[in-house]
């Protein structure tokens, strides 16, 4: 009994914070309709601001808190709005989401670039000051948590129900046009609120310290609490987030205070907000998704299998080559670029044909490895099987996130994502508890595969075969149709197509096929282990792919290499460290102008050239739009805007 | 009678679409006038124009002898220039008294804003508490022209009053405007169909393709009506 009361404090106190960080993530969704992924990110670099000046600079702690969370958080807001994040409400949803997740791997790169890793203890507000609950003990810091809590909610509340700025900023989302007509200033009103977010944020992250600890990820994650939260009051209700905000924090500490501290269990606390996060998707309706607005219609060219087919044999032969040519090790890069390609080449099915967002295709990768170290490892049936099993496990996770929007199902990939990386990919039939496994090198019909060398071959070929086979999908009814889903699922609804089938075999391809690339890589590396697979690590793929080009194979070839000669360069760089990421984010924010990616410059620039070859040689004009030879031209997605 | 709102060789258009070939229209102050044209004619535009949504590329506008090429819609509207765009100009999303309380940038209370609204129309009072976006269209549009009671207009811009409406509720919305013109409000509403409007104007004019084809007093202007829907394309 003693100790329940104890917990149930803890509880209340993380419930609070977490309450602090929903209501950021409200104001700004009911001001802009985004939801910003960044939102723990903010917290947490504003955390390790505010150590940096209290505990770095000596500024007493009161005016540290005042500088991080009145001044520099909603500057920063403010100043992020207006330059990446205006107008996105309008962008396509999975636009919008990558955005925001750039702004989350940038805040990371930020953060770990300026503060590089080492213990940084945090002491909580007033240590040592605080009274007795029976026998509880309430912290001095504990109590401002759960008043921060209390007039956030009731702050907003007031703001947003009562006030002529709340009502502007409902306002504004619907029609700032209409808003300027009534003598209002939409623009100020958008960055007010993502002002208000930012603060908020800042202050969560900084009362939440104490008890994550100033740590990059597990601040950062704290957007799936929010989230969850936030979600339980349907992204509007102000008292049902903080009831919600308080009921994850309780059940979170319960959890740990009653559940056996060995066994299946030990990992199940950190995945808490993501179990409560599915729960949430299962169990509640979802908020009213933006209805169909028609979004940039696909100016599509969809390279013929006659046009495709000399380049994939130009990228098989181009592979065979560089076998033959470099070291080993270097081949193990160019071979681990093809891999990611075909992870990529996964994106591209469920993003750039389909829109929706997946945050954690690496994670599908690594169920592959999983079964294809543990069954028939070494046979061709082991990538058959990786495929299959990380197919269904895509499934299972689009299926709870059925009834939902994009941006639903992207948050429900990234708790699976940490749910897998914390719980499953540590128990004994996947990786073991901090373990690797073996993967043996293929043999098919009697040919080993034992080299890396070899393996850059076969995976070329897969890639390859994998490629030809989107393009061909792409081609056919059914990439027609996952293309119309993507364009207006309402309108779709009304035509009678089944949108819900046809998401979730999307989302199911996408997987197998990324299972597939976590069968290759394990036979390739030969050992794996769960942090090959971390979930975070799914998010600089994801942007270096959207960078890259996310509509086209052609970009996820570039990626993949992309991806693969990173960490090499962060090797002999290793200053570079966090800038990378932050160099990705700010690429992937600067690249939403052209949904095409760099693949998309390549072939505007190949078929300008053509068109200025057959000028001079004709002595006329073009004969416009017909890009023969020019690359492999391929789907090319939204039209640019 | 000097004119309030005064276009020059107004010349506008979305991108490289030219819908406004050089307008010239004169609004005398304190007039409700109308302006008719058949659908396509940039009747719209021309208000968008006026309220700073579109841009001129060439021409003037003025405002109270001020030239306000250029002016953002915000600060226009802080000038008292009000303007309620077609379709339902409200926020669908707000309840009623929320929408009430966004017409108070003009500089009235809150309460006086309140005031006016359930005097004049007294069907919002028992709705106040409703989405705007739950209310009748009849019951939209007036909750859209409370702004312009309320709001203290120098111009009044008004598109579509008519639009999915009873002809009764029609007539008793154009009665507000007629009254506002006659307190000295200059007023410029746009319609598709015309007798309405035109029984209650004091001026006409005909856009047709981009240009005035006619203007002059309701009655003259009225009676040429059809002659110059089909023939104004000359
Ligand atoms: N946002 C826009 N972008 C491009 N073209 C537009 C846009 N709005 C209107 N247009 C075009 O400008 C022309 C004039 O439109 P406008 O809405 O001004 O006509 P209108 O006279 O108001 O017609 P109606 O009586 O049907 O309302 C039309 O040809 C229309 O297609
Ligand atoms: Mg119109």
């Amino acid at each position: 009994m003693d100790s329940f009361l104890t917990y149930t404090v803890l509880g209340l106190v993380s419930g609070a914070g977490y309450a602090v960080a929903a209501g950021g993530l409200v104001v700004t969704y009911a001001t802009s309709r985004i939801f910003n992924i960044g939102h723990g990110a903010v917290g947490m670099v504003m955390a390790f601001l505010f150590w940096e000046l209290s505990a770095g600079r000596g500024l007493p702690a009161w005016a540290a808190v005042a500088l991080v969370v009145l001044v520099v958080a909603p500057l920063c807001g403010a100043l992020a709005e207006r330059t990446v994040l205006r107008d996105l409400g309008e962008a396509p949803s999975d636009v919008a989401l990558v955005v925001t997740v750039a702004l989350m791997v940038a805040l990371l790169g930020l953060a770990q670039t300026l503060w590089p890793p080492k213990p940084r203890p945090v002491s909580p507000f007033f240590e040592g000051h605080g009274f007795h609950l029976g026998s509880a003990f309430v912290g001095a810091h504990d109590l401002l948590t759960v008043a921060a809590g209390l007039l956030v909610a009731a702050g907003l509340s007031v703001l947003l129900r009562f006030t002529r700025t709340g009502a502007a900023m409902r306002a504004t989302v619907h029609d700032p046009g209409l808003l300027a007509l009534f003598g209002g200033r939409p623009a100020w009103t958008t960055s007010l609120s993502w002002a208000i977010g930012a603060s908020l944020a800042a202050l969560s992250g900084i009362l939440l310290t104490p008890v994550v600890q100033l740590d990059y990820y597990g601040l950062t994650l704290l957007v799936i609490s929010a989230y969850s939260a936030a979600m339980l009051g349907r992204l509007t209700s102000l008292p049902m987030t903080y009831l919600g905000a308080l009921a994850l924090g309780l059940l979170q500490s319960y959890t740990v205070g009653y559940l056996p501290t060995s066994g299946a269990f030990t990992g199940l606390r950190p995945a808490i907000p993501a179990l409560f996060l599915f729960a949430v998707l299962v169990f509640l309706r979802s908020p009213q998704a933006r209805l169909g607005r028609l979004r940039g219609a696909a100016g599509v060219a969809v390279a013929s299998s006659r046009r495709a087919a000399p380049w994939a044999a130009v990228f098989v032969v181009a592979a065979a080559v560089a076998a033959a040519a470099l070291p080993a090790e270097q081949a193990l890069v160019v071979a681990l670029g093809v891999v990611y390609g075909i992870v990529m080449l996964s994106m591209v099915l469920l993003n750039g044909y389909g829109g929706q967002v997946s945050l954690a295709q690496l994670t599908f990768a690594g169920v592959g490895a999983v079964v294809a170290a543990r069954w028939a490892s070494g046979s061709v049936l082991s990538l058959v099987a990786a495929a299959v099993v990380a197919a269904a496990v895509g499934a299972l996770v689009a299926l709870p996130a059925l009834r939902l929007h994009g941006l639903y199902l992207a948050l429900a990939t990234l708790a699976f994502g940490q749910l897998m990386d914390k719980v499953v990919f540590q128990a004994d039939f996947a990786f073991g508890y901090n373990g690797a496994l073996d993967v043996r090198r293929l043999t098919v019909l009697g040919v080993r595969f034992g080299t890396e060398k070899a393996y850059l071959v076969l995976s070329a070929v897969v890639f390859a075969l994998v490629g030809a086979g989107l393009l061909a999908l792409r081609r056919g009814p059914y990439g027609r149709l996952v293309l119309a889903l993507r364009d207006s699922e309402t309108a779709c609804a009304t035509l009678g197509l089944n949108a819900r089938l046809a998401r979730v075999v999307l989302f199911a391809a996408s997987a197998g096929i990324a299972g597939l690339a976590g069968a290759l890589m394990g036979g390739l590396r030969q050992s794996v282990s769960a942090s090959d697979f971390m979930v975070f690590n799914s998010l600089p793929l994801l942007l270096l792919a959207v960078a890259c080009g996310v509509t086209s194979v052609t970009g996820a070839a570039l990626g993949g290499a992309a991806l693969a000669w990173l960490p090499k360069l962060q090797a002999q760089f290793p200053a570079a460290g966090g800038l990378l990421f932050l160099v990705v984010g700010v690429a992937a924010v600067a690249l939403r102008s052209e949904p095409n990616g760099i693949a998309g410059w390549v072939f505007r620039f190949g078929r300008e050239t053509v068109a200025a070859r057959w000028t001079r040689l004709s002595g006329g004009p073009s004969p416009d739009a017909e890009p023969v030879d020019v690359g492999p031209v391929e789907a090319v997605g939204h039209a640019p805007r | 009678m000097s004119a309030v709102l005064e276009l020059t060789g107004v010349r506008a258009g979305y991108g490289r679409i030219e819908v406004l070939h050089g307008v010239d229209l004169d609004v005398p102050e304190g007039s409700l006038t109308a302006l008719l044209g058949p659908n396509g004619a940039g009747k719209s535009t021309l208000l968008k124009t006026v309220a700073g949504l579109v841009r001129a590329t060439s021409g003037h506008v003025h405002l109270s002898g001020v030239h306000v090429n250029g002016a953002a819609p915000g600060a226009l509207a802080r000038a008292g220039l009000v303007t309620v765009p077609e379709g339902r100009a409200v926020f669908p999303n707000l309840t009623v008294e929320e929408n009430l309380r966004l017409m108070t940038y003009g500089g009235r209370r809150e309460a006086a804003v309140r005031e006016t609204a359930f005097g004049r129309f007294p069907r919002l009072a028992e709705r106040r508490r409703s989405l705007a976006g739950s209310l009748s269209g009849g019951e939209q549009q007036m909750l859209a022209l409370t702004r312009a009671l309320v709001a203290d207009p120098v111009v009044l811009l008004v598109d579509e009053l008519s639009m999915g409406l009873a002809p009764m509720v029609v007539a008793e919305l154009y009665d507000v405007l007629a009254g506002l013109a006659d307190d000295g409000v200059t007023v410029l509403a746009v319609e598709q169909f015309a007798a309405t409007v035109l029984a209650v104007a004091d001026h006409a004019a005909v856009l047709v393709h981009g240009r005035i084809a006619a203007a002059g007093p309701p009655r003259r202007i009225g009676a040429d009506l059809a002659e110059l829907y089909l023939g104004g394309a000359a």
